[in-house]
């Protein structure tokens, strides 16, 4: 169920950002001639659409935090005395747009994955605090399952064809809702066939 | 919650016994390491949530998922780790490629007719598919999925309200979690009969996918898991 999500969370974030999506689909087009050539292999060492995923993942993490809500035994939390007993868990959607934690924290740019050197806008992230999968004993097994499917769907479907949101009306963040995971996004597109 | 977090900091009460972080290392307290590695501690468990509860009601046997022991949940996991490993996820993609063709055939037909289609429908019956032949062996069936997606629209409406009655009445939590032991609702029963499973679990020999990890090295009538459990864990990763 995530993972679908993730899917059409990527190509809205695509959509919305068209230089993103430009840079891309030549970084998709001049590195395959064919679909055939288009293997997991190969998608996993391609920069520009891994951090284009873990952008979007960032932004719009597919799981509502409260959803990995553990009972505290008694402990300090982030420096706060937490009772036993107290339902707690950390806001996936929030911490991974702390202004505390990303530069432009509410703005799609893929190069926060790339460009970590020190003279990079992006040098004080925090990748401590992009933890879409959550970790520990209790992390989401089927991550690499997950993020192999995105890559090889996206790599396939932006390779092949050009796209275009219709209707200007669809905004994910004020039209669709997450009490344990997003509900009411729609993707609707015009497509143009660019490979055969 | 973002704008609460905005207002009040990098922790927020949201309701009588609950509270809600922002701060990496809050993260790592909570989820990273168990509290204390003895198995008699106490640490940061699953039990007495509401989503541990809705869990109970939705899965009647044992998975990934519910299994609230840290120690069988550990042996669980690692009989499962080896097919999500990345030689195994690599050796799946033949199964993308098989059900992506849905995909290139929704486009090509919008495409073909100028029309405007809506991709997150192509997507959802493709991930569907991969998964359930990851899971179970083989695609389940429109009518199946037809169940699944009801069931999904069900809890997106129903938790907001869970949400917000335990947070008026802690103690909801652990009446669901007592309830659920005399009336699960069998949510993970709506996918598959149970005669079909022994059929797919019969046709597994060879492959490597969900099914034949959660059954380990055992030969389907030697399995140390029951039915009931084996199915409920192939359901859970649905």
């Amino acid at each position: 169920m995530t993972n679908e999500i993730s899917h059409s969370a990527l190509i809205y974030q695509l959509l919305s950002n068209t230089d993103c999506m430009a840079r891309l689909q030549q970084e998709l087009r001049t590195t395959f001639r064919t679909m055939d050539e288009i293997t997991a292999e190969g998608c996993l060492t391609l920069p520009f659409l891994n951090a284009c995923i873990n952008e979007s993942i960032r932004l719009l993490p597919p799981v509502a935090g409260k959803f990995n809500s553990r009972r505290c035994p008694g402990a300090h939390i982030s420096d706060v005395w937490v009772p036993e007993g107290t339902q707690v868990y950390i806001e996936y959607y929030t911490i991974q747009r702390s202004p505390e934690y990303w530069y432009f924290p509410d703005e799609y740019r893929p190069d926060r994955f790339l460009d970590r050197g020190e003279d990079s806008a992006y040098r004080y992230d925090t990748m401590d605090a992009f933890r879409p999968f959550s970790m520990g004993p209790r992390n989401c097994l089927g991550q690499r399952m997950a993020l192999q499917s995105l890559r090889l769907s996206i790599a396939k479907v932006l390779w092949k064809y050009d796209l275009k949101l219709e209707g200007q009306d669809f905004n994910w963040e004020r039209d669709c809702s997450c009490s344990a995971v997003w509900s009411n996004y729609r993707l609707p597109v015009r497509v143009t066939k660019v490979h055969g | 919650m973002a704008k609460l977090h905005k207002q009040y900091g990098p922790v927020v009460r949201v309701g009588p016994n609950e509270l809600s972080f922002i701060k990496f290392e809050a993260h790592n307290t909570i989820y990273r390491e168990p509290f204390d590695k003895s198995s008699t501690s106490k640490y940061f468990s699953k039990e007495g949530t509401i989503q541990d509860a809705v869990a109970q009601w939705v899965f009647q046997e044992t998975t990934l998922g519910n299994e609230l022991d840290r120690d069988k949940h550990r042996r669980l996991r690692q009989r499962m780790a080896p097919v999500f490993s990345m030689s195994a996820t690599m050796g799946q993609q033949g199964v993308h490629s098989k059900h992506f063709q849905s995909v290139v055939t929704g486009l090509d037909s919008s495409y073909d007719l100028s029309a405007t289609t809506d991709l997150t429908t192509l997507f959802d019956s493709m991930v569907w598919d991969i998964v359930s032949e990851l899971c179970f062996g083989e695609p389940l069936i429109a009518a199946q999925r037809h169940s699944f997606a009801c069931m999904r629209r069900i809890c997106e409406h129903l938790f907001p309200v869970l949400e917000m009655l335990n947070s008026l009445f802690p103690w909801l939590e652990r009446v669901m979690s007592f309830l659920s032991h005399y009336g699960p609702v069998k949510a993970a029963q709506g996918f598959l009969i149970a005669g079909k499973l022994r059929e797919c679990i019969e046709r597994q020999t060879g492959r490597h996918n969900f099914l034949t990890a959660i059954m380990g090295e055992h030969k389907p009538d030697d399995c140390q898991l029951t039915w009931a459990e084996l199915y409920n864990n192939a359901t859970f990763f649905v």
